[in-house]
């Protein structure tokens, strides 16, 4: 496992992914600390207001000051030589690092009240678009990883053991996951949604819908991972073992999952980024994480409106730029993963 | 040399083909309509005399459903039907006042009870066909109030639940032009005079019962006599037979593709004329595209593509700037008739399983009066109009929107955003603050959940705003965004549900029209429909009133009464108003006599705009 991760590092996109990666789940840890303002703070005097410029003024750093010019634009102008002050690991609002320690500091607040420091501009009632993406980045994030924990775990559990023991076993387990994949998971989820929408809040939701997708999704792994076993099945080391009298479990657990092992890494390096764009899709449509929670996908979602085009508040799209730069990085990790552990299939 | 061989017995097939379809097609349906010489009674309306022949171009927002009004449920089909069919009264556009349409007068009997209308003289239907009193009779008695009959018996089937006899063909509007569940008297005095005689006093009824469209008897006859009224006029007759929509109105249906475009043609026999004589309408024809998404019929506008628009008030800053290019103007009409408010499930009642609807802890704080004014209190009501709505709405405080100035009572009590008093008002009513929690007296964490449709951004965003001054006052609200008929059964069936945020379009002529909201047995009493006898002291006080206002003539007395709901409504909150948006109507400048005013809009003298023929 060291040597895959040092091998991983050895490459040059092995390391800008890698540290991407690092870098956007530090984001999601520290949500509290890098976000500006609390999540659903809203100012409704400051709607779709532009990204505010922090530069350097009077030996310290400060943003500029924005004046409404028209309310029905809404259209906001600089205020030429007005300035305020924002200082990095200053005291804001309340929030719990980690979940756990409660803290007052941020990485950059502006120090009066009257200072509007919208890194990435405000939405349609004037909540920070940047925090909201910090804090977004959490759900984006670790919908992954649910899901293909789920997906993994049962595939490697029905493909391995059908694969290894064969027969009977195999053939109920292959039609079952036959069964499966036949579901059309987006109806599927629309019932669901519809019916279960009253009993959960939506955050709860949220992971009921991910875990009902994985529990339909394991299906595909399963297949690939029971071939791979059945293989392995037939390999000399497989068969010497089982000569010398080792229980099945023990030839499972020493000699064919590690063999495995390669796949599962890359597999799961390389379906992540399904999950982050299914929770796009699914809260684009409505279903996923709703108000007042926040994730890239719903904050998308609230982009799709005509007149953010037309009035050309591009700051609102920076939520499809974050999920862009995280599928692009797992997909890397797992294109320098493959080749890592499986060095005759080199692309490059 | 043998392809062009190959290829001729063909191509004569294929002309043969064209040919043959061409033929089947059917002949323009208006080219041989007779047309009947205007006669002394037409209305010669009072605008700058214009030229015939332009094309209008618009869209709607969805398909229609029917074109038989005594079916019809949706706004589309009933857009639809309002062009062809015309009543006896209709409403002054700019005073609100009750006018002749297809009556010339009427008169009204000292005790209330007898409306006679005097037809206009001379008037044919659109195809040729006489209009006269038969035809008002026809609508009422044979359309709305013919008997289901026993075949065995040929007596009238009697409803076991009502104790009235079965209408043959039930339909809303036969309902509704029912008094208290009995029918009005109506007979022909002459060809051209017909009278009402009502069972009671019901004040209304020259705006309901005279704006009632008038049915062709010549046409629709027959389908009452083979009993298949309710499907006459349907979308086959629409895309098939056209002709047989035979109406009143300034224009009839030439042709209708579903999912696709309804096309209008000008009637040749209308009623109105100009002052130089010229019979309206001018227009040609009107072709309406079907477009679901009103997002896109606003770009459609924008790019010049359509005359007229209904545009959402958030649209209104980009779309402005195409004005100069596409040449149109965008009409600012002032706050709208639509609303949009809040309410708590006040409904006492329990499931069939026994579980109340609302837990009893949080019945006890909706039910009273100071959560609700406090709720109000801390609704940041101008933030929503200044932030959600840039600036393109007003905030609402009562029942009725500025809008409907001759029923709107200016002077209600008005819940400012305060969240100083709401705090006071809660701290009165036993809440108190744990940590940043707002906990009852008996120690419940205050909390909610409020849903609203999920398709509608403006509203989301509205129940957003409403979310996060509740927490202002540490009440937390769960959101909850789904969709439209799954709110209406969980508030008008299962009654499974917290608070809900929704809005009323369309504010009713008539404070009347909204008696089954407000009076306490009412289908849409929101809060608590259907009540057996009122809850509360001021829901009995409320049906008093209405009733009242049902019954009572002078308009004085049933202003004064309206304004009383209007502040009870107000003083007791059971429905937190926020805002009401403005309404804007963009139109192609080339279109002449252009008159809008804040109750008719902006196309309500349709028969009189014109423009240079394209």
């Amino acid at each position: 496992m060291k040597s895959i991760f040092r091998e991983v590092l050895r490459r040059r996109l092995g390391q800008i992914s890698l540290f991407t990666r690092l870098a956007l789940y530090l984001t999601a840890l520290f949500a509290g600390f890098l976000a500006t303002q609390p999540v659903n703070q809203q100012n409704l005097d400051a709607t779709f207001h532009p990204p505010t410029r922090v530069t350097w003024h009077d030996g310290g750093l400060a943003v500029r000051a924005y004046r409404l010019v028209d309310r029905s634009g809404p259209h906001y102008e600089v205020i030429p030589g007005e300035f305020h002050r924002v200082r990095l690991f200053a005291p804001g609002f309340d929030y719990k690092l980690l979940g756990l320690v409660p803290m007052k500091r941020h990485l950059l607040q502006a120090e009066s009240p009257e200072a509007r420091l919208y890194l990435l501009g405000s939405d349609s009632t004037g909540r920070c678009v940047f925090s909201r993406l910090v804090y977004g980045s959490r759900v984006s994030l670790t919908i992954g990883l649910i899901g293909i924990t789920i997906t993994l775990f049962l595939g490697l559990l029905v493909g391995g053991l059908s694969g290894y023991f064969g027969g009977r076993i195999d053939f109920f387990a292959m039609r079952g996951v036959e069964f499966l994949m036949a579901i059309p998971s987006l109806y599927l989820l629309l019932a669901l949604r519809s019916v279960l929408a009253p009993r959960f809040s939506s955050d709860q939701m949220f992971i009921v819908i991910v875990i009902i997708l994985s529990l339909i999704g394991w299906a595909g792994a399963a297949r690939v991972l029971r071939g791979m076993s059945l293989s392995l099945r037939r390999r000399q080391f497989v068969l010497a073992a089982e000569s010398m009298g080792q229980s099945p479990l023990r030839i499972l657990r020493l000699h064919i999952l590690p063999n495995l092992a390669s796949y599962l890494l890359v597999a799961a390096t390389l379906s992540i980024p399904g999950y982050i764009l299914g929770e796009a899709a699914l809260s684009f449509l409505g279903l996923g994480i709703a108000e007042p929670a926040s994730s890239w996908g719903l904050m998308l979602s609230q982009a799709q409106n005509i007149k953010i085009f037309m009035l050309n508040f591009w700051w609102l799209l920076t939520p499809g730029a974050a999920i862009f730069v995280t599928v692009i990085a797992f997909n890397l990790l797992g294109d320098v993963l493959r080749d890592v552990v499986d060095p005759r299939m080199k692309t490059q | 040399m043998r392809q062009p061989a190959f290829f001729f017995p063909g191509f004569v097939c294929f002309l043969c083909l064209l040919l043959s379809a061409a033929c089947s097609r059917p002949p323009s349906p208006l080219a041989e309509l007779p047309v009947v010489p205007l006669s002394e009674d037409a209305e010669t309306v009072p605008f700058p005399p214009g030229q015939h022949g332009a094309l209008f171009v618009s869209t709607m927002p969805g398909d229609i459903a029917t074109l038989n009004p005594l079916i019809s449920e949706d706004a589309s089909s009933g857009a639809a039907i309002s062009r062809f069919l015309e009543g006896l009264t209709t409403l002054d556009p700019e005073t609100g006042e009750i006018i002749p349409r297809l009556a010339r007068s009427w008169d009204i009997s000292p005790d209330g009870l007898q409306f006679t209308f005097h037809l206009r003289r001379g008037l044919v239907w659109s195809d040729g066909h006489p209009f006269t009193s038969a035809d008002v009779v026809f609508t009422w008695r044979d359309a709305f109030y013919t008997k289901q009959l026993d075949p065995a018996t040929g007596q009238p089937v009697i409803d076991p639940s009502t104790g009235r006899p079965r209408l043959r063909f039930p339909s809303r509007p036969a309902f509704f032009q029912m008094i208290e569940g009995e029918e009005v008297q109506v007979e022909a005095l002459d060809e051209h005079t017909v009278r009402f005689t009502l069972p009671q006093v019901y004040a209304p009824f020259l705006l309901f019962g005279g704006g009632q469209d008038i049915l062709p008897r010549h046409i629709l006859e027959r389908h009452v006599a083979d009993g298949t009224l309710l499907d006459a006029w349907s979308i086959n007759t629409a895309i098939h037979r056209p002709r047989e929509l035979v109406g009143m109105g300034a224009f009839l249906l030439e042709s209708y593709r579903p999912g696709e475009r309804v096309v209008f043609r000008r009637n040749p026999n209308y009623w109105r004329r100009d002052s130089e004589g010229q019979r309206l309408p001018y227009i040609e024809r009107i072709i309406t595209r079907i477009v679901g998404d009103s997002n896109a019929s606003n770009v459609a506008f924008a790019q010049g593509l359509t005359d007229a628009e209904g545009l959402q008030p958030d649209n209104i800053t980009w779309i402005s700037r195409a004005a100069a290019t596409h040449d149109f103007t965008i009409h600012e009409l002032g706050p709208s008739n639509s609303t949009s408010f809040v309410w708590f499930n006040l409904n006492p009642g329990s499931s069939p399983e026994g579980r109340p609807f609302v837990a009893p802890h949080k019945m006890r704080w909706f039910s009273d009066v100071r959560f609700r004014q406090a709720v109000s209190y801390a609704v940041n009501r101008q933030g929503v109009v200044d932030g959600v709505f840039a600036g393109r709405a007003t905030a609402l405080h009562g029942y009725v929107t500025p809008k409907n100035r001759n029923w709107h009572n200016p002077d209600v009590r008005r819940f400012d955003y305060d969240p100083a008093r709401a705090r006071a008002l809660l701290a009165e009513a036993g809440f108190v603050m744990r940590g940043n929690r707002l906990h009852d007296a008996q120690g419940n964490p205050v909390e909610f959940s409020l849903m609203t449709n999920n398709n509608n951004n403006l509203r989301t965003e509205m129940a957003t705003v409403f979310a996060e001054n509740m927490a202002a006052l540490g009440i937390r609200v769960e959101l909850q965004f789904i969709d439209f008929n799954t709110i209406i059964r969980r508030t008008s069936e299962s009654f499974n549900y917290e608070a809900a945020l929704l809005g009323l379009a369309g504010g009713a002529p008539d404070p009347y029209a909204s008696k089954d909201i407000l009076m306490s047995d009412g289908r849409l009493h929101f809060w608590n429909p259907q009540q057996a006898s009122p809850a509360t002291e001021w829901e009995a006080r409320i049906d008093e009133l209405m009733r009242l206002i049902g019954r009572e003539l002078d308009n004085d007395k049933r202003r004064a009464a309206f304004f009383e709901v209007q502040e009870i409504m107000a003083e007791q909150q059971p429905l937190i108003f926020l805002v009401t948006p403005n309404e804007y109507v963009g139109l192609r400048n080339r279109w002449q006599n252009v008159q809008p005013t804040p109750l008719g809009g902006v196309l309500w003298n349709f028969d009189a705009l014109w423009a240079r023929p394209n």
